[in-house]
This record gives structure tokens, C-alpha cells and sequence, in this order.
């Protein structure tokens, strides 16, 4: 095993890497929420308590389901997961608050099972983004910065902090979304992001070693599942 | 809940208005619940004919639904704060129709009701009140300038006069 294989990569079964599925927890959650959600009487109260307006999947969804948002899953997922349902009511449903009772059925049934590629892409770019978006062009280190936008292949390096920020964002974006680098872990985005942040914010060396590793392996032209990576 | 600055002619109508029962429909359009409320079960009140304090009454009745009671409450003092409101703009635009001024509304009287806090003490409040419900019984058509010349014009134009001179000239 060399410094430069993909372990993960390598332990997947041949369809798996013939196939190279994107690696999310979006998707893990997706595919661990029930088909099928009955709404009761006092959860319609709760959640129609939490609004002003009608309800939403995603209010329901949030209500029912207890989810929390940690620190890797964003409002979008979340929205994304509440889009992939919708609700089942029985006509004629009738809510009668007097006595606490339901007069039908409401439900919410899972429709989307899977996501398609280019909303993966989007969310595993919104990842690389994440750390990037946080370098300010005010305690900006241009010399560091110039050195990834070198290593990220831009033609000319701007002299404005500004600027290099804004090309940063634009070819880091770019790699992601077009799934130039073929990055398949949703993880692995994050930390893309993160390295570059690390590096220009804090000079930190280990980050920068571990970003220039995960460029040399792009080369291979394979999907990128992990890398080994440097503490 | 009764309130001394409240008007017995106007409450008597207000205090018997009842909330609707909370039963809704539950209806479903573009993947969000709305809930809304069931026709047979609202508890819309009806005026009596011929009766300009009740139809005042009835026109401002008004109820929200609490989302966290999930009751339906009527606020008794917000719809006789509206209805005192609706009466004291229609004897502004009275006094603006039967002033006889060519500018009306830069007149003493006019300025003085249109002032909401000028009229506000219990003996104004419930004369204008007073004075609304027998324009309204008697003239409902008082505002055109037809009827402006009208004995009931005449009488309630002195009437509010009186008023302003009493309460208003101090």
C-alpha cells in the first residue's frame, strides 16, 4: 500500500467501484426514515402550535422525526430529506380540537427514494465551501493563497485580497460541482475546504500536505473515496 | 370582561358574542396542511333589524384562533374600540357634509372629533355613540346633501355642537 491509495476505494466490492456511488449521510439518513408516518391528533397540535401559517413537510418531518441538525448536515439537507415526502390525507379529514380527536387519516409517505447526481454534487460543493467561505480578505496571507490558487490551476493570480478570495471560491466551487476531481465522500469535501482554510489561515503544513496529496491522487483519473491523511 | 369606560347601549350587543368551535378541515395542497374552518360551525352572529348599534356591533365582530389553546377567543374590548372608531368617523363625515364650510376638515368641530384623543372621555365617548345611533335610525342617508337640511340633521348637528362647546372649549 502506498501513501497515495485509497483505502476505501479499495475495500468496495467490483460493482461498487464500477459503479462509484456517491458516500453522503444525507443519503444513510435518507434510506434509514420509515416509508410511512401516521400523524396523530397531538402531534397536528404540537406542530401547528410551532407556525403561523399551513404546515410544511419540512415542519412535520422536523416535528416527527425528533431531527437535529449536527454540525454536518445544513438547512438544505434537511429540506432536501422534508422534499422527499409528502403528505397522504383521507378526504374529508376533519380535526376537531373540541374533543381531541382526528376524523381520518393524515400521513406522511416517502415518495424520492434516492437524490440525483447533480443535487449530490451541489450538496458535496456546499461542503468544500463550508471552511472556504469563513477566510476573510482582511488577515488574508497572499503568499499562502497564491500557492493554492497555483496548486488549484489558475492562469493568473489577482494582487487584490479581494479578489484572490473570490477566485478561490470560484475554482474550488468549480472542481466540486463539476466533479472534476471525482470526489465521492461527502467527508472528504468537507476536509478539502478545511485544508485550504487551515493552510492560508494558520500556515498549518499538515493540511497543506494532505491537500497536495489528494491532488497528485486525482491524476489517476479514478474516484477519490479517502486519503491517508497527515495529523 | 367589562370596562368602565365601556358604552351600555353598545355592549349590550357586544357581551353576547360567542366564539366559533375549533373544527377544521384538514385540506391538502402543494405538499403543505392548511387547516380551514367548517362553515356549519362558525358562530357568526346576526343584527337586529332596524337597530344601527347592532348592525355596528355585528359588522366589527371579529375572532382569532389561538394556535396554542386551540380555541377560537372573541375580544370583546377590541371590537367595541372598533366599533366606537367606525362611529366616530361617520360623524366626522357628517359634520363635513352639513358644516356648510367650503374647507370642513380645517374647521374647530371637525378637528376636535376627528381627534381620537379628544373625544376620549366616558361622556363623549357615549355621545357620539348617541348621536350615531339616532342619525343612523332615523336618516341612514344623512351624508348626501339631500338630506343635510333634514330635522334630524339639524337636531344632531346641534347636538355635537353642544358637545364640542362643553368638552371642547376648555
Amino acid at each position: 500500500m502506498g501513501i497515495f491509495d485509497d483505502k476505501k476505494y479499495e475495500s468496495l466490492d467490483f460493482l461498487s467501484q464500477a459503479i462509484e456511488p456517491v458516500e453522503l449521510d444525507i443519503l444513510k439518513t435518507l434510506g434509514n426514515l420509515p416509508n410511512e408516518i401516521t400523524i396523530t391528533f397531538k402531534d397536528l397540535k404540537e406542530i401547528q402550535a410551532m407556525r403561523y401559517g399551513d404546515i410544511d413537510t419540512y415542519c412535520a418531518l422536523k416535528y416527527m422525526l425528533a431531527l437535529n441538525r449536527d454540525d454536518h448536515s445544513s438547512y438544505r439537507e434537511e429540506q432536501l430529506l422534508a422534499d422527499s415526502y409528502k403528505f397522504k390525507i383521507e378526504p374529508n379529514t376533519i380535526i376537531d380540537f373540541e374533543q381531541g380527536a382526528i376524523y381520518g387519516s393524515i400521513k406522511l409517505v416517502k415518495v424520492d427514494i434516492e437524490l440525483d447526481e447533480k443535487t449530490l454534487l451541489n450538496i458535496m460543493s456546499e461542503k468544500g465551501m463550508r471552511h472556504i467561505n469563513g477566510i476573510g480578505s482582511w488577515r488574508l496571507d497572499s503568499g499562502r493563497c497564491a500557492e493554492i490558487l497555483e496548486l488549484l490551476g489558475a492562469q493568473t493570480i489577482p494582487r487584490s485580497p479581494r479578489k484572490k478570495i473570490r477566485l478561490l471560491n470560484q475554482l474550488v466551487g468549480g472542481i466540486l460541482q463539476e466533479d472534476k476531481w471525482k470526489i465521492r465522500d461527502g467527508k472528504l469535501c468537507e476536509n478539502i475546504g478545511l485544508w485550504i482554510a487551515q493552510y492560508i489561515n494558520n500556515g498549518n503544513l499538515a493540511a497543506l500536505s494532505n491537500f497536495c496529496r489528494l491532488k497528485l491522487m486525482t491524476h489517476k483519473g479514478v474516484a477519490i473515496y479517502s486519503i491517508e491523511e497527515v495529523e | 370582561m367589562s370596562n368602565s369606560r365601556d358604552i351600555p347601549e353598545l355592549m349590550q350587543y357586544i357581551q353576547h358574542f360567542k366564539p366559533s368551535r375549533p373544527i377544521f378541515e384538514v385540506v391538502c395542497k402543494d405538499s403543505t396542511l392548511g387547516l380551514e374552518h367548517l362553515q356549519r360551525y362558525e358562530n357568526i352572529p346576526t343584527a337586529n333589524d332596524g337597530d344601527a348599534l347592532s348592525k355596528l356591533a355585528v359588522a366589527n365582530f371579529s375572532e382569532q384562533f389561538d394556535r396554542q389553546r386551540t380555541v377560537f377567543t372573541v375580544n370583546h374590548q377590541q371590537i367595541h374600540e372598533k366599533c366606537f372608531t367606525d362611529a366616530r368617523v361617520f360623524i366626522c363625515k357628517f359634520i363635513s357634509a352639513v358644516s356648510g364650510l367650503k374647507n370642513p376638515r380645517y374647521s374647530k368641530i371637525y378637528k376636535f372629533y376627528s381627534n381620537s384623543y379628544s373625544v376620549d372621555s366616558y361622556e363623549m365617548r357615549r355621545g357620539i355613540i348617541l348621536v350615531y345611533k339616532y342619525l343612523k335610525e332615523n336618516e341612514p342617508d344623512c351624508l348626501l346633501s339631500s338630506f343635510t337640511e333634514s330635522q334630524v340633521s339639524k337636531n344632531s348637528k346641534l347636538i355635537l355642537d353642544k358637545l364640542y362647546k362643553k368638552y371642547g372649549e376648555r
